[in-house]
């Protein structure tokens, strides 16, 4: 038995080193190339694949920092956020909230100014779509001291509008709904011109000879924007709602300098939880968050993806 | 509705528009213009405050223009040129806490070399993935691909204590440098704009005269696909001077302070009472370089997102 294996693999082992020495040798050939590609391997290995694995390791521990030793305590850092963490539970409740106002709101407002600015006779669309866009050059401690100003009770532009109106000022940043409604606001004004863009430019790549079959057949305009516009963005829109999430789940500095999480945590942010768990020295924690988050990422993403398939199937069986 | 009126396949001509047309677009008009006067205002709020004393911001904002006229004494104060009795009335304990032209410096020289080595590595990479065949060519890409699929969250803190502890890299700038020397979306970028800017003929008959790789990507495949490396340039210049997570944990002097992480430090020690002359006048001159960059290559910008290879 063990003589016939040796027998009839004797033949395939000469050629496969020999397969092998020709790919080593034309590996070599190609030793400029793999140098070029190199930078990103190495960094990515020292910085991303090790911190990752030695966050593992961290995870499960109990560890101060600095000279102290880590002390191994199992899942019990998981187990503590997951269950007895009241700060992290009210940040995922946030989070799913904001997601909530968000997606939504921010996608159906792109879509409808990105459908606009590609109105065949409009004039001065390159302006309008720079105008849009502009936002995309402040960052976020910028835009939060701005919203800060705007968004005062006493002193604030949009109070000031408000009442001219006569509704009586609202406290933006100092009550639980009011607050989360403004970092909304700060988010849309913020990200939107970016997904303005990438809708007009999903837009402006549909056959215009679609929408004037249509128009032969009869369709009016709702029909045409359901039935055509929709289903032609919806690798867009997939992609849109994959970063839009990640990108919330990430969110901090607006809102630090914003709300400081506050009013009673209403605004407080997974990554501000990550960020003073690091401030309080508790890094295993901090690193069990992260893995955390990124299951969270993973699992919210998953759903996503699995709803709006069924959604897209189920219509196209209607259709027909 | 309007648009879509009961008509004959043939368009009509391009000067014939319906009562109902005419209204539609004036219409359009009317609500893109709003929309454009929410996008820019916060901008011009913030000049405004900016050319206020801090008194007239609480007694009488919001202005539409400074009652009293401009003033610009916030500038002053930041940029160290402000007389003593400015500085005496400004209240500010210690003006050498808020040298802006230092951290105007300090953050333009880490975006600056952040976009050198990220250009150049990226673009090395680009070439070698999109005119380059060797062996695990197409797994290597997707390695690189997947990874753009990690969240930064994930190893975040084992990150952190890497690059401040073992490193020790706190109060430096390497953390900006070394970790994104070259990164997945910056190759994945490149080898879009060299696979269709740069044509194979031009490589193989470089290759004949005798040029090395690496003379080929500087002397043919640089020149041609420049416009890409701006787009790769902008987008990791306005990532890199807008930092503020990592820059708040790295940096601790204030002297090496970036103006966001000088802005965030000072709205947040004034967060009763913010100073709000100071923070806008800061917000403006700090904005300043980004919109200068924005407005001379909006173009290449703008067709860069819309082409949907860039998110924002």
């Amino acid at each position: 038995m063990a003589q016939a294996i040796g027998t009839t693999s004797a033949i395939p082992r000469a050629t496969r080193s020999a397969k092998w020495r020709a790919l080593l040798r034309e590996m070599w050939k190609h030793r400029v190339d793999y140098l070029f590609i190199s930078p990103f391997f190495v960094v990515f290995l020292v910085f991303g694949v090790y911190p990752t694995l030695w966050g593992l390791r961290l995870s499960l521990s109990r560890w101060p920092g600095g000279q102290k030793p880590m002390e191994w305590v199992g899942l019990n850092n998981y187990i503590g956020l997951l269950t007895s963490d009241p700060l992290l539970g009210k940040a995922f409740v946030n989070t799913m909230m904001l997601l909530g106002w968000i997606l939504p709101t921010g996608l159906a407002f792109a879509l409808v100014v990105a459908v606009m600015l590609n109105a065949r006779r409009l004039r001065g669309r390159g302006i309008f779509r720079t105008i849009y866009f502009l936002p995309f050059v402040t960052s976020g401690v910028i835009v939060a001291i701005v919203f800060s100003q705007f968004l005062d009770k006493n002193y604030g532009w949009v109070n000031l509008l408000l009442g001219k109106v006569g509704i009586p000022p609202v406290p933006w940043l100092t009550e639980a709904i009011p607050a989360q409604i403004s970092v909304t606001l700060l988010l849309h004004w913020m990200g939107s011109g970016t997904n303005i863009l990438i809708f007009l430019g999903a837009l402006q790549a549909i056959d215009r000879e679609l929408y004037e079959a249509a128009e032969i057949d009869g369709a009016n305009a709702v029909q045409t924007f359901f039935r055509i516009t929709v289903p032609m963005l919806r690798p867009v829109l997939l992609f849109m709602i994959i970063t839009a999430t990640i990108g919330l789940i990430n969110l901090y500095a607006q809102v630090k300098l914003l709300t400081n999480g506050g009013p009673q945590n209403n605004t407080y942010t997974m990554f501000m939880r990550m960020i003073d768990l690091i401030a309080g020295n508790r890094f295993g924690e901090g690193a069990a968050l992260g893995f955390i988050m990124g299951a969270i990422i993973l699992v919210i993403t998953f759903i996503q993806l699995r709803v709006l398939r069924s959604w897209w199937t189920v219509e196209g069986n209607l259709k027909g | 509705m309007a648009t879509l009126a009961p008509a004959s396949p043939v368009r009509p001509s391009k000067r014939a528009r319906s009562p109902r047309q005419v209204i539609g677009y004036g219409l359009l008009y009317i609500f893109l213009t709003i929309l454009a006067i929410i996008f820019l205002f916060p901008f011009y709020s913030m000049v405004v405050g900016s050319l206020m004393p801090k008194e007239e911001l609480f007694r009488s904002y919001p202005q539409l223009w400074p009652p009293n006229g401009p003033q610009f004494t916030a500038y002053r104060l930041l940029l160290q040129i402000a007389t003593p009795e400015e500085v005496a009335a400004s209240g500010l304990q210690n003006i050498n806490n808020y040298n802006f032209v230092r951290y105007i410096f300090n953050t333009l020289l880490i975006a600056g070399v952040a976009v050198a080595l990220q250009v150049f590595f990226n673009t090395l990479a680009g070439y070698t993935f999109a005119k380059r065949n060797f062996p695990f060519k197409n797994q290597l890409f997707s390695v690189i691909l997947a990874t753009l699929l990690l969240p930064a969250a994930i190893n975040f803190v084992p990150f952190y204590l890497l690059v401040a502890g073992t490193f020790g890299w706190k109060d430096t700038y390497w953390p900006f440098w070394i970790p994104s020397l070259a990164t997945a979306f910056g190759i994945f970028l490149m080898r879009q704009f060299i696979a269709s800017t740069v044509p194979d003929e031009l490589i193989d008959s470089a290759t004949i005269d005798g040029a090395s790789q690496f003379q080929i990507v500087t002397r043919i495949v640089m020149p041609i696909m420049a416009g890409g490396m701006v787009v790769l340039g902008i987008l990791t210049f306005v990532a890199v001077y807008n930092e503020y997570i990592l820059t708040n944990l790295i940096i601790s002097k204030p002297d090496l302070r970036t103006v966001q992480l000088f802005l965030a430090n000072f709205k947040q020690a004034t967060i009763r009472a913010p100073l709000y002359d100071l923070l806008f006048a800061g917000s403006v001159m700090a904005t300043i370089p980004l919109l200068i960059l924005f407005f001379v290559f909006q173009r290449k910008l703008v067709e860069g997102v819309m082409s949907g290879a860039i998110k924002g």
